[in-house]
């Protein structure tokens, strides 16, 4: 055996008419494809020495089956020359460079040797060499006469799509072909072409290559009736103007007439390497649709490049609905049963585990977890049945391998769509579960945007020991906690998390024994700590006291909740709201926990346990924490009605009052204004200042309603609780269901537009009023009135509009960004560099910093770090 | 003609200008008179622009127009008593037009007026009253109930929603061989409703059913909008659907005389499976209606002549058999046969079309929604005695988690619940129309009537404990729909399968068997990680990995001889250094054609280790 190769570098030439020939196993001539028995006609474009298509068939140049035979490639020789479209620019380019008499190119040969010199310099260089031969061809061009035979150069026109004009005639491809051969080798090489692979005749095509079947396979329709591909089709166009050009030669038409087919076989040779050259219109099929050529098979999202090299449809993938299961891990994901039997990874046969595949091979494909197929030490694939599958079970020897079943433990890559981060693909452990949807906690929901609305899901099965090693280093979910954007963790807890957390830590409620045993039942915890006290004889405990018994000692912690009130003076420990956290050695003693401590995206106890312990320990800690805020919730019972949208009569008659005063200075405003009596504010025209001081005015109103609103709301409100706990929803959203919906705008600015001088035909022309113009009096439980109605799906619309507008631009601008920076590479050194080993930084980020293993982005560690020395110390 | 007379008003007539007038108000105002004494066609609209002085008069056809009740010195035209007549049939409402008390207004002469929405609000400026602003709302927002209560992308959401939802769409559906449609078993008219659904005759063809729903979080199994529901209630037929399919087939008839024929196919027919596969089939070769069918049974038994193409064996060419060519079930689908059509098609051959039908009872995946896009999937369906009860017994069908609403504040889904309790209570419908349904105030009062709590609220026991749950949870009853999002209808895996003959890469979509794609931004995330291995087994080896020759001195690919046992280039011949190169089929695709287009792609080897 010689030593297996690989792709190095890939190199471009053109191909000479000689190879065009040498490559071809059959040259075509005749435009039929079939005969009346459906047998393909011979050098016709679908001569069976072409290659193989058709299951059942050989091919008569190789003799390899459909899926064996790479194709072979035949040609059409063509009556006369025609351009090449992809090189119009460069054929240009050197008919202006070159001597019209004798073809060499019109530089002395002294600058002819600077000029060559410094393009070998650049190659060894491996850099662009595109500058340097820009100006051999335009310093050729300013030449009016030939420095070597002395012969007065011509200007040459060029004119779109394919014409150059020399003197008022247009140069034939002929013309041009002849001109291009008598170049030097040497001359080539000074105008950057390597004359062994691309001499600049070839840009004028003489032989086409026709592609093989296999490249333009026909598909056979219901009917029983022969679809052609669109190549097919272009290369029946060029065969038939062809031959009817050659009669005609032949038999001495006239010239005008030859000169129109020479046209006419140019558009068809064009069209059919590519159909949207600008100033020809394109071939159309019999329907009126464009015919998708050589060039747009390659271009665009679904083109060779993006469509079926970059990404593809691949093998071992699954998709369905997702669906929650907390009961599940973090980095598990549940497989419905159907899925798993479908799936399987390969297990290679070694003397260990022999005995091990052998119980798997004979349960079969249809008893989990079965095995589908086997394959054979010479690579046989044998598909395992209920019938073979004890006599395959006694074949098995080592050597073998067998695709087994998924089962619980194996590794997967799980993934939503779509991708933009490298946390929307993660791997998870495979937990089979019976329904078909995939289940995963939802604290993994974050980092893959993911909801239960709807939404689905794909899943991968690494086939490979080294894929399935790269997954469990590298992307395991608990590796990918701690999130690259913003240095915290993106996964933690959401929704009944959050609140269920704050329900058991907030305040010192007493729980007797047996709801700590409840709130305890999922976890294997034998001793409870010493009771908070005692009420009514009986031993209590606090929330605080069970939420400790999750949290791993030595944990050292202090900071804000989420739901402090940012009192103008932090009374740290001593506040009265209980919102500042105290940890200390892995017992809460202070504090609510809320989203800042858990919650996905701050999750300050989940970032400190990553780093002061390991992402493991933090993925339990997340396990346990969601365990027992699901406890928490349940416990106390968390709903959610419409008294919790009451406000008392009080609170609403003063939220009446605040908005009746803004309506009346909204009026006052608009009455100076009308007086002329208004100031503008600096830079701002009258009107312009007007608008602002109504805007301002109605959204002061607006807060002063929630606050009013907050004033009365307290945390036995359920909407106050999930807003503060920073669960769901703010305190804008409540207040705008109890009291207040407040301004809708479109662009920033109160709403104008509608019918002449006012927004709808209800209200008076010029109304500069606050419910002419948008303004929303009433809240969500009141019930908004029709004009209050139709402004705020005005605005509701625009917010629509301009999401949908968001994530398309995004999408774009992320795919730019990712395409200019997926080369770049941190090598061993602490340099960034691209592929051809450039520097782009000298150190990563310019400060060699992983921002998911920094603190939040700020250096506030170094703090830490001596805080934690000193106590060493002490100690 | 129309000369410029200074300080005359410019009068145009579809948009051409026609002459002058020099007294305009009095010119519209009398054309108006004309149109509502039915003088002049009522599809004539005139606007007068007092700042630019031009008359507008349109005539033509493809205004978007709109009725109004005519306002006249500060009454509307329109009284209870035309209401009332129209009401008990006296009178039509084309018979108030015609009369002139409701007249259409174009955009153009809509300018010129000042619309009150409510009567009360009418002063004598008001040229014209709303007919009804619940009108501004179209078919599918006009069902939302409560609307007004709602932001406003939740209203958009819950008109998108229950455009997609299962109901009874048609009375004849057992006979309609339609391909493919959906069947709610029991369809409700929601408890709660609006005017619009009694317009659209969406009473008479009804979706959805009403649900006891409780807004409570229950094990973590409703986060993120999933739903938890009661076991017993499904059980009890809740939102239990049927999905029909029709699979047809034709006798064709080809040049030559052969054609097709339904038939069991006979063993030496060529791709003909195993008897067992067409024990279905009755003797013409179709299934008998009531079979049961599963994934690629055979629904109709068919063959077709052969085809011409095939190979020649060393014997000459081989004795052609028929081709087995029957219709079979989609492979991911099951059913009952429903229905057995035999017929001819418009070409007179005879047509043979097979229904099934497939219960689809909930499961965890199915996605539901209420009308006021609130929607989300079945994330857990909990056996009746563990689900909490009320103090009188009652079990929820389904558990809402309370984090749903408040950052969507669809205040109008928590007054429905509130309206059909209401409304189950008191054994009526509740009116929701926007802007006109039943007040908050007024159903929470009707509440404390039967014993409940205004709030909605009650108290609550846990299931499985027995305990009573700390908070008290809100109950209501509301308008549920099942979207025909189904689970069974979209999970789909594939470990190998069918490849396409262009790329040789998987094929694309459920019912073909296909892969998932791993696009670019898949590839990115795979790079990100520094996942190598990982994303070249994804996108070779389980894709369309090739090994290809390559000839070493041209670099383009070479050919394995199977006749001759040789490799050779193209080119070069047989005297060259070819190797087996590992590459991704599109890409040698790519090479073929990148070569088609006179370009060459040479391929310089390096070793692999
Ligand atoms: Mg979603
Ligand atoms: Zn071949
Ligand atoms: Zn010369
Ligand atoms: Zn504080
Ligand atoms: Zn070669």
């Amino acid at each position: 055996m010689t030593i297996p190769k690989k792709i190095g570098k890939i190199k471009f030439g053109l191909i000479s008419p000689q190879e065009f020939r040498k490559m071809s196993v059959v040259k075509i001539i005749t435009a039929d494809t079939y005969d009346d028995d459906g047998f393909p006609i011979e050098m016709g474009l679908m001569d069976p020495r072409l290659g193989v298509i058709d299951p059942g068939l050989r091919c008569r140049s190789c003799g390899g089956r459909p899926g064996e035979c790479p194709g072979h490639f035949g040609h059409i020789d063509l009556i006369a020359p025609v351009i090449h479209v992809g090189f119009a620019k460069l054929i240009r380019k050197v008919l202006r460079a070159i001597c019209r008499d004798c073809s060499r190119l019109m530089l002395k040969e002294n600058e002819k040797k600077l000029f060559l010199e410094q393009i070998k310099t650049l190659e060894k260089l491996g850099q662009p060499t595109d500058d340097v031969v820009n100006k051999v061809f335009s310093e050729a061009r300013k030449n009016k006469n030939c420095p070597y035979c002395g012969a007065p150069q011509q200007e040459i026109k060029f004119e779109r799509p394919l014409s150059y004009i020399e003197e008022g005639h247009k140069l034939t491809a002929s013309d041009i072909r002849d001109r291009f051969e008598k170049i030097p080798d040497d001359d080539i090489e000074v105008m950057g072409m390597n004359p062994a692979t691309a001499r600049p005749e070839w840009m004028i095509l003489t032989v086409l290559p026709v592609p093989p079947v296999t490249m333009r396979p026909s598909i056979t329709l219901e009917s029983g009736q022969r679809s052609e591909d669109d190549l097919t089709h272009k290369l029946v166009d060029i065969i038939r103007i062809n031959q009817r050009f050659q009669e005609n030669r032949e038999a001495g038409a006239p010239q005008l007439i030859i000169e129109d087919l020479w046209e006419l076989l140019q558009y068809h040779v064009t069209t059919f390497l590519d159909n949207t050259v600008s100033g020809v219109p394109p071939a159309r099929h019999r329907s009126g649709r464009p015919l998708k050529t050589l060039s747009q098979r390659l271009k665009g999202k679904e083109g060779r490049f993006r469509g079926s090299l970059s990404g593809k449809r691949v093998n071992f993938s699954a998709r369905t609905v997702i669906s929650p299961d907390p009961n599940l891990g973090i980095g598990e994901v549940g497989v419905p049963m159907d899925i798993a039997i479908e799936l399987s990874t390969p297990m290679m046969v070694n003397s260990r585990n022999k005995e091990q595949v052998k119980t798997f091979v004979r349960r079969g494909p249809d008893r989990h977890p079965g095995v589908n197929y086997v394959t054979r030490p010479d690579k046989r694939r044998i598909k395992v049945t209920e019938k073979n599958c004890e006599e395959v079970a006694e074949q098995i020897d080592t050597g073998w391998q067998i695709d087994r079943q998924l089962m619980d433990g194996d590794i997967v890559l799980f993934n939503r769509q779509p991708s933009l981060h490298r946390m929307s693909i993660m791997a998870h452990r495979v937990k089979v579960m019976p329904y078909k949807t995939f289940r995963l906690n939802p604290a993994v929901c974050p980092p893959y945007n993911a909801d239960f609305d709807g939404d689905e899901m794909n899943l991968h099965v690494p086939q490979t020991e080294e894929a399935r090693a790269e997954a469990e280093i590298l992307m395991r979910v608990q590796e990918n906690i701690l999130s690259p954007r913003f240095g915290g963790p993106i996964i933690g807890g959401i929704h009944d998390y959050v609140t269920g957390s704050f329900l058991l830590t907030h305040g010192y409620k007493p729980i007797d024994r047996r709801g700590v045993m409840e709130l305890l039942k999922k976890f294997d915890i034998s001793e409870l700590p010493e009771p908070a006290g005692e009420a009514n004889g009986k031993p209590y405990w606090t929330g605080k006291q069970v939420f400790s018994l999750i949290l791993p000692r030595g944990l050292e912690l202090r900071f804000k909740a989420d739901f402090c009130y940012n009192c103008d003076v932090c009374k740290g420990e001593d506040c009265e709201n209980d919102a500042y956290v105290v940890i200390k050695n892995g017992r809460l003693l202070k504090g609510t926990i809320d989203a800042e401590a858990v919650g996905a995206f701050k999750g300050k106890i989940t970032d400190r346990i990553i780093k002061e312990f390991s992402p493991t320990v933090a993925s339990e800690f997340l396990d346990r924490m969601t365990r027992l805020a699901l406890r928490g919730i349940m416990h106390a019972g968390f709903s959610f009605g419409i008294d919790d949208e009451d406000i008392p009569r009080e609170a609403a008659e003063q939220i009446d009052e605040t908005t009746g005063t803004a309506r009346e200075k909204v009026q006052q405003l608009i009455e100076a204004y009308n007086a002329g009596e208004l100031e503008p504010l600096p830079g701002r025209t009258l009107d312009e200042t007007l608008e602002m001081r109504i805007m301002q005015t109605l959204g002061k109103a607006r807060d002063t309603a929630g606050k009013i609103a907050g004033r009365y709301l307290g945390l036995d409100n359920s909407g106050v609780v999930m807003a503060v706990s920073g669960a769901r929803g703010s305190m804008l959203n409540l207040t705008q269901m109890a009291a207040c919906v407040g301004q809708q705008s479109v662009r920033g600015e109160r709403i104008k537009r509608g019918y002449a001088g006012r927004t709808l035909p209800h209200f008076r022309r010029g109304d500069l009023g606050a419910e002419a113009h948008g303004f929303v009096e009433s809240s969500y439980k009141d019930g908004l009135n029709p004009t209050e109605f139709f402004f705020h799906a005005i605005g509701g619309r625009e917010g629509l509009v301009d999401t949908a507008i968001r994530t398309s631009q995004s999408g774009y601008l992320q795919r730019r960004l990712v395409n200019a920076l997926q080369d770049l590479e941190v090598k061993y050194d602490g340099t960034v560099k691209e592929t051809r080993g450039m520097i782009v930084q000298f150190q990563y980020g310019e400060d060699g910093v992983d921002a998911s293993r920094r603190d939040y982005a700020s250096a506030d560690n170094v703090r830490r770090i001596i805080r934690n020395v000193l106590k060493k110390e002490e100690a | 003609m129309a000369e410029s007379v200074s300080g005359a008003a410019r009068v145009y007539v579809n948009g051409e200008i026609v002459g002058h007038s020099e007294d305009p108000k009095a010119l519209v105002e009398n054309l108006r008179r004309l149109r509502r004494a039915g003088s002049i066609s009522n599809q004539m609209n005139v606007a007068y622009f007092e700042d630019t002085n031009d008359i507008f008069m349109n005539t033509d056809s493809g205004r978007a127009r709109r009725p109004l009740i005519v306002v006249e010195n500060g009454r509307a035209l329109v009284t209870e008593e035309h209401v009332a007549r129209v009401a008990r049939g006296e009178m039509t409402f084309e018979d108030l037009v015609h009369s002139g008390l409701i007249e259409y207004l174009d955009a153009e002469e809509e300018e010129n007026s000042l619309i009150a929405i409510w009567e009360e609000d009418i002063t004598p400026e008001h040229t014209h009253l709303e007919l009804d602003p619940s009108l501004i709302l179209g078919i599918a927002a006009g069902l939302v109930p409560y609307p007004e209560h709602n932001a406003s992308p939740r209203n958009t959401m819950g008109a998108g929603m229950i455009k997609q939802c299962l109901g009874m769409s048609m009375a004849n559906m057992r006979l309609r061989p339609d391909t493919r449609g959906h069947y709610l078993n029991s369809p409700q008219r929601g408890i709660v409703r609006t005017k619009t659904s009694k317009s659209v005759g969406f009473d008479e063809r009804p979706a959805g059913q009403n649900f006891v729903v409780a807004v409570l979080a229950y094990e973590g199994y409703n986060i993120e909008d999933a739903l938890v529901m009661n076991r017993g209630s499904i059980q009890r037929g809740l939102a239990r659907s049927h999905f029909f399919r029709v699979s047809e087939a034709e006798e064709r008839k080809y040049p030559g005389g052969q054609e097709d024929k339904f038939e069991i196919p006979d063993v030496d027919v060529r791709g003909a499976t195993g008897a067992e596969s067409y024990s279905q089939l009755d003797s013409d070769g179709l299934v008998n209606p009531g079979c049961d069918v599963g994934p690629t049974d055979v629904l109709i038994g068919k063959t077709s002549p052969p085809r011409f193409l095939e190979e020649p064996s060393e014997f000459g060419i081989t004795p052609q058999q028929r081709r087995e060519t029957s219709v079979r079930m989609r492979s991911n689908e099951k059913g009952i046969v429903d229905l057995v059509i035999i017929s001819e098609s418009k070409d007179g051959n005879r047509l043979a079309k097979v229904k099934t039908r497939d219960q689809r009872v909930p499961e965890l995946g199915d996605k539901f929604a209420s009308r006021h896009g609130q929607k989300g999937v079945v994330g857990l369906i909990v056996p009746q005695e563990d689900m909490p009860f009320t103090e009188s017994g009652i079990v929820p069908d389904l558990l809402l988690n309370p984090h749903a609403i408040p950052s969507r504040m669809t205040v109008g889904h928590v007054l429905e619940m509130i309206g059909g309790k209401v409304g189950s209570l008191e054994g009526r419908f509740v009116d929701a129309t926007a802007f006109l349904g039943e007040n908050e105030p007024d159903l929470r009062s009707a509440l404390t009537k039967f014993g409940f709590s205004h709030t909605g609220r009650e108290i609550l026991y846990n299931g499985a404990t027995g305990e009573q749950v700390m908070a008290d949870v809100f109950v209501g009853v509301i308008l549920y729909q099942k979207l025909y999002h189904m689970v069974t209808g979209k999970m789909h895996a594939r470990s190998r399968g069918p490849v396409q003959v262009l790329t040789r890469q998987p094929t694309e979509g459920r019912a073909r068997e296909g892969g998932l794609r791993f696009g670019e931004m898949e590839r990115d995330v795979l790079i990100a990680h520094g996942a190598a291995l990982a994303l070249k087994e994804r996108l070779v080896d389980e894709s369309d990995r090739v090994e290809e020759l390559v000839c070493s001195h041209c670099g383009m690919i070479a050919i394995h001889d199977r006749r001759r046992n040789a490799d050779f280039c193209p080119t070069c011949g047989a005297d060259t250094e070819i190797y087996k190169v590992e590459m991704s089929y599109a890409f040698k695709l790519l090479l073929d054609e990148i070569k088609s287009l006179g370009v060459a792609p040479r391929l310089i080897l390096e070793d692999s280790v």
